[in-house]
């Protein structure tokens, strides 16, 4: 159904304070040599882990959906799990 | 008589949240029978999506049973920060169309938009919006049903008329056929102890239930009920909009922990105990509130146990806390005629702790700066960074939201502090 991952991967973004789903939007990754390009934000959530936020975002691409996880603290993006479509 | 029906009040109760804000997450999930698990490995469904209460599946029954009424049954292990930030989400669309936002639990609101209608058009417009940004805000696939009334008893009940996605008014006009087609148990405040009273003397509807007296009522359920019934059976309810900001402080704090399998050996139990008072003790101080009441259940098996004990001292204290669970529960079988499966405990009797007197004693002071620096270190590095020894051995079980919002002052001043 979903494939767990954990790895730290490069992503684009961009930021934009009056998005209505947050202010950061994933554009495209780079995860295992493959460039994947996002369409669209499905969901975003955050987490606190004492002064540290947590950003969730899953995002849609041509193949799969892929969970990101971006840490405030050290700026690391990890993509967590990729998905299936509907 | 016409100001009571002036008000109008919506109660916006989220859909199935937590299977809902699952298949929202992942689109794979959309359309399937989903049940949500407090954990994985748990054998309790304690949330259902759409898809899956229409094959019988109900919150809070066995896994086994939920299987056998839906085998295509998918299990999702809940994911309690993500619910979190989705009521967060919630509370601030709900706010921003009146002051008067009352957080029922983590899925509803209450909101009184007597005063800000007119901005709007009216109240059509103001649900219409709120489905809207729900949808735009937090997700496409979360979905609101929402009650329209003029007090908040029938705002719920209304909310409750079109399951999934609903909007439905209860006016003047409507409220007593809509009664009349409601279950007694359908209504909130109602439990079932009360229902089991009015089923024994032949009230089993609205119709009926409106049909006895006040005197009648009186005769049978004392005076604070028999005028909650009679109320009831009319549609009035006077009961305003708490706003969400002007809570009042917490009465009590408490933690309670059902185990994954039964708990045999003591000290499985004492550290199970320690995990909960920490937890406990942890919420009254972040309200810096000290209590000097502790209340402490155990359930295993058929058996259960419960104690308390009033001191005459106030605490917030962990160790104390736990030194007086222990105390209390010296005598009980625990362990191997008593195998644990539940336990609670609740710090009650609270008050603020500037009205304490500064402790005389140095080891009192040094104690509590240990626990200020401890409370410090967490909140900077996340719950739990530091912990006793005692629990080092065991999975630390972490604070988590609940549907109900047992603790709600508290919950709310956590969540939209974090935020």
């Amino acid at each position: 159904m979903e494939t767990e991952i954990n790895e730290v991967v490069p992503v684009w973004v961009f930021f934009d304070s009056s998005a209505i789903l947050g202010p950061i939007f994933p554009i495209a990754m780079n995860w295992r040599r493959r460039l994947i390009k996002f369409e669209k934000i499905i969901f975003t959530s955050s987490k606190k882990i004492g002064v540290i936020k947590f950003v969730d975002i899953i995002c849609q691409s041509t193949g799969a959906n892929y969970e990101l996880e971006y840490n405030s603290d050290n700026n690391i993006w990890k993509l967590k799990r990729i998905m299936p479509k509907e | 008589m016409s100001d009571v029906f002036d008000r109008i009040i919506l109660h916006v109760d989220l859909n199935s949240f937590f299977a809902t804000a699952e298949q929202q997450a992942n689109p794979f999930l959309r359309g399937k029978p989903v049940g949500i698990l407090k954990a994985q490995g748990r054998t309790c469904v304690i949330a259902a999506s759409i898809e899956a209460k229409k094959q019988g599946v109900k919150t809070g029954m066995a896994l086994s049973d939920a299987k056998k009424l839906c085998p295509s049954l998918i299990l999702v292990p809940a994911d309690f920060d993500k619910y979190a930030d989705i009521t967060y989400r919630f509370i601030n669309i709900c706010k921003s169309y009146s002051p008067a936002c009352e957080v029922f639990s983590l899925d509803e609101c209450f909101i009184d938009v007597t005063e800000s209608e007119k901005f709007y058009g009216n109240a059509f417009n103001i649900a219409f919006d709120l489905k809207d940004r729900i949808r735009r805000e937090i997700g496409d696939y979360i979905s609101c049903s929402i009650g329209i009334s003029h007090n908040r008893y029938l705002a719920k009940l209304a909310s409750g008329q079109i399951k999934s996605d609903g909007l439905f008014w209860i006016t003047p006009d409507n409220m007593l056929d809509v009664l009349d087609k409601s279950d007694l148990m359908d209504v909130c405040g109602l439990g079932r102890g009360l229902y089991k009273h009015l089923i024994a003397l032949s009230v089993d509807n609205f119709l009926t239930l409106r049909l006895c007296s006040l005197e009648f009522l009186y005769k049978h359920f004392g005076p604070f009920w028999s005028v909650h019934l009679y109320n009831l059976a009319r549609g009035i309810d006077h009961s305003q909009v708490n706003p969400f900001y002007e809570l009042p402080d917490a009465k009590s704090v408490g933690r309670t922990y059902t185990t994954h399998r039964n708990l045999y050996k003591k000290e499985e139990i004492w550290q199970l105990l320690r995990n909960l008072c920490e937890e406990a003790t942890a919420k009254a101080r972040l309200m810096n509130l000290v209590g000097r009441y502790v209340g402490i259940v155990f359930r295993g098996g058929e058996a259960s146990y419960y104690g308390h004990r009033t001191l005459k001292t106030y605490i917030n204290d962990p160790r104390i806390f736990f030194e007086i669970c222990a105390e209390i529960t010296k005598d009980w079988p625990l362990g191997k005629s008593l195998p644990v499966r539940f336990c609670g405990v609740t710090l009650g009797m609270l008050t603020k702790k500037e009205f304490l007197p500064t402790p005389l004693f140095p080891s009192e002071r040094r104690r509590n700066r240990l626990i200020g620096a401890i409370d410090r270190i967490n909140n900077q590095f996340g719950d739990y960074t530091v912990y006793p020894a005692v629990l080092s051995r065991m999975p630390i079980i972490r604070p988590e939201v609940n549907g109900y919002f047992g603790d709600k002052s508290y919950r709310l001043r956590y969540l939209l502090r974090e935020k």
